[in-house]
Formats: structure tokens, C-alpha cells, sequence
């Protein structure tokens, strides 16, 4: 089950009020936490069940996040590849003036503190993403990553640990 | 609690739900410690010293401690697991119980700049100097300047003879 929060929804969490701005009301699964402080989520971004989301981060439209991912404090999605504010004969630019990218964060994956993950990024089942890191490409499954730009230092299994090389899938 | 001093719209945070606080209430907060508006978030269970300046956007979870008259710039983010996941590998919901809180301290007299990112478990030596949007990946020295993604050393910030002698 989802639920759909309506424009300035105040979601209740573990401490304090999550604030939900919705042009588009945002989706949110069964389970996830939003932790106290305030992380951003607004109108049309999607985000799965037993998720936690640590303060500050700000989740935008256009991204989904899948189930039991964790979001560290502070991160940043982003949404658009040429971000302007007004066009070229310098009139403000409207909501339709500017293309939408998607982002999409796999099952279990992990994305530490103050990251920016730039638009159009897939990050891969329970990746690692370290704290600080800009992430500028794909990111692989059970990938450890860290640096800007983001790069593969290593590899993590399920519960987070160093493991000798990527999980293999038995699906 | 006595002697802090929270610029306004910086509240105290009470645990039971009430919203528009920040700052939990088993913290102990020391002497003439300067939370500035816009809200620091401070969840830990550590202690925060005397004359600590803390500007706005900070988040502090459990397990750091952070001695006298230290400084902490804007938007400063303290991290306290080394392998945080949401979910357990079956699927469940972490709980409380589930990960190993990995203890921060930043020792007397130090300065973290705007924007930095304290890896957990690092421990920040006297009067050291993190330039702003450090990620700091390992311990830093006393009187050590550090700057950069991933950190390295920067130099020292002054003579130690002379804070030696101020003190």
C-alpha cells in the first residue's frame, strides 16, 4: 500500500515532521522512515517501503527510489542536466521549459552522507555510495563508490561489509 | 541545559513529537554554547562542551562529542554508522538494535568549515582546522590543517608555542 500526501503534508516520523511539498502528490510505501529534521521530498518523486531518509536530504521529482533503501543526511538529487533559470531572452523559465531526468535508486542500496547524485543516474542493487561522493555515472550492483567524481573503489555484500568481488545473482 | 543560548528559531527538541525542536533533550549542552537560527539538528548522546559555536543546518547524531570551544560551520554533516543500511539482507526493517554506533570526538579549540563531512568514527585533535567541504576520511591531528575530497594534509594552522603560551 501507498499512500499519497496531499500539498504541504506534514508526515509524522520518528521524531519531528517530514515536509512533502507536492505538485504532484509524492508516493511513499508502507514502512519507510523519514527521520526528524527535514528532508525535502516533493511532488513525483517515488519511494518504496522500509526506506530510511535521513535529514536534509532533498528528493526530487522524477526520482525513484526502490524498497530498503537508506538515504544518508543531506543528500541531493538532482533533476535537470542544463539547470537555467530564465531562457535565453531572459524571461523566467516555466515548469515545462526544462526536461526531467530520471533517477532511480535500486533495492537495498545504500547512500551515505552530503552525496549528490546527479540526474539520470542508476544505482545499482544494495550499491554503497560513500559519504561526500558525487555520483556523475551508473553505479553497479554491490558496488562500493566513493569520490568525486564517484568510481568504484570495491565491492559489499548485503549487510555492508568488504566483500572480494560483486555478489553474483541467483534470480 | 543552563547557559545555552539558542537564537531564535532554534528550539529545544522534546522527544514526545512537538515539532519546531531541534535539539534532543538528553543532550547536555555546555556553558555559553552558540546555536545560531535556522536550527542545528543534534541528536547525540555525547556531550557538547563550553563556548561551542554551531551555525545553522548542522546535523549531529548520537555518538559525538564534541569538546570546548570548538567551531562548526554551516551545513556540517556528523555520520555515525561505517555501514548504514535501511534494510537487513531478508528485507526487514533495521532496527535501533541492528548497527554499531561508531564514536566521533572533536578535541578542544578545533574548527570544521562550511560544508564539511565527518566520516564516523574520526577523532579531530586540538585546534585543528578542516577547511570547508572536506570529507574527512581519517583522523586529524592536533593543530593539523586538512582540505579537499578525499582529505589531505594542508599544513599546520599556527604555532603551537604561541597557543602553548595563550593558555
Amino acid at each position: 500500500m501507498r499512500a499519497k500526501y496531499a500539498i504541504g503534508h506534514c508526515m509524522t516520523t520518528t521524531a519531528e515532521a517530514t515536509y512533502i511539498w507536492n505538485a504532484v502528490a509524492a508516493e511513499i510505501g508502507e514502512g519507510t522512515v523519514c527521520h526528524a529534521g527535514k528532508p525535502l521530498i516533493f511532488g513525483g518523486a517515488k519511494i518504496g517501503k522500509n526506506c530510511k531518509i535521513q535529514n536534509l536530504s532533498i528528493i526530487g521529482p522524477g526520482v525513484k527510489i526502490e524498497d530498503g533503501v537508506f538515504i544518508g543526511p543531506a543528500v541531493t538529487f538532482t533533476n535537470d542536466f542544463v539547470p537555467r533559470a530564465i531562457n535565453p531572452d531572459g524571461t523566467l523559465k516555466a515548469g515545462t521549459d526544462w526536461h526531467c531526468e530520471e533517477t532511480v535508486v535500486k533495492h537495498g542500496a545504500s547512500i551515505g552522507a552530503g552525496c549528490v547524485i546527479c540526474p539520470g543516474i542508476t544505482i545499482g542493487e544494495w550499491a554503497m555510495i560513500c559519504a561526500g561522493s558525487v555520483i556523475v555515472r551508473d553505479v553497479p550492483a554491490y558496488a562500493k563508490v566513493f569520490g568525486v567524481p564517484g568510481h568504484v573503489i570495491g565491492w559489499v555484500d548485503e549487510e555492508g561489509n568488504d566483500a572480494d568481488k560483486p555478489v553474483q545473482h541467483n534470480t | 541545559m543552563e547557559g545555552v543560548s539558542c537564537e531564535t528559531p532554534s528550539e529545544l527538541y522534546r522527544p514526545t513529537g512537538t515539532l519546531m525542536n531541534r535539539i534532543a533533550e538528553h543532550i547536555r549542552l555546555g556553558k555559553n554554547t552558540k546555536c545560531h537560527a535556522d536550527a542545528p539538528m543534534i541528536f547525540t548522546r555525547g556531550r557538547i562542551g563550553d563556548n561551542v559555536k554551531i551555525e545553522n543546518d548542522v546535523f549531529i547524531p548520537e555518538g559525538v562529542v564534541i569538546e570546548d570551544g570548538v567551531f562548526i560551520g554551516p551545513g556540517v554533516i556528523f555520520t555515525n554508522d561505517k555501514i548504514p543500511r535501511a534494510i537487513n539482507p531478508d528485507g526487514s526493517l533495521k532496527s535501533s538494535a541492528d548497527w554499531n554506533c561508531a564514536q566521533t570526538l572533536v578535541k578542544h579549540g578545533a574548527s570544521i568549515g562550511a560544508g564539511a563531512i565527518i566520516c564516523p568514527g574520526i577523532t579531530i585533535g586540538r585546534f585543528a582546522f578542516v577547511c570547508a567541504g572536506t570529507v574527512v576520511t581519517r583522523d586529524v591531528a592536533d593543530w593539523e590543517k586538512v582540505k579537499g575530497n578525499p582529505m589531505h594534509h594542508a599544513g599546520e594552522v599556527c604555532d603551537r608555542a604561541l597557543y602553548d603560551h595563550n593558555r
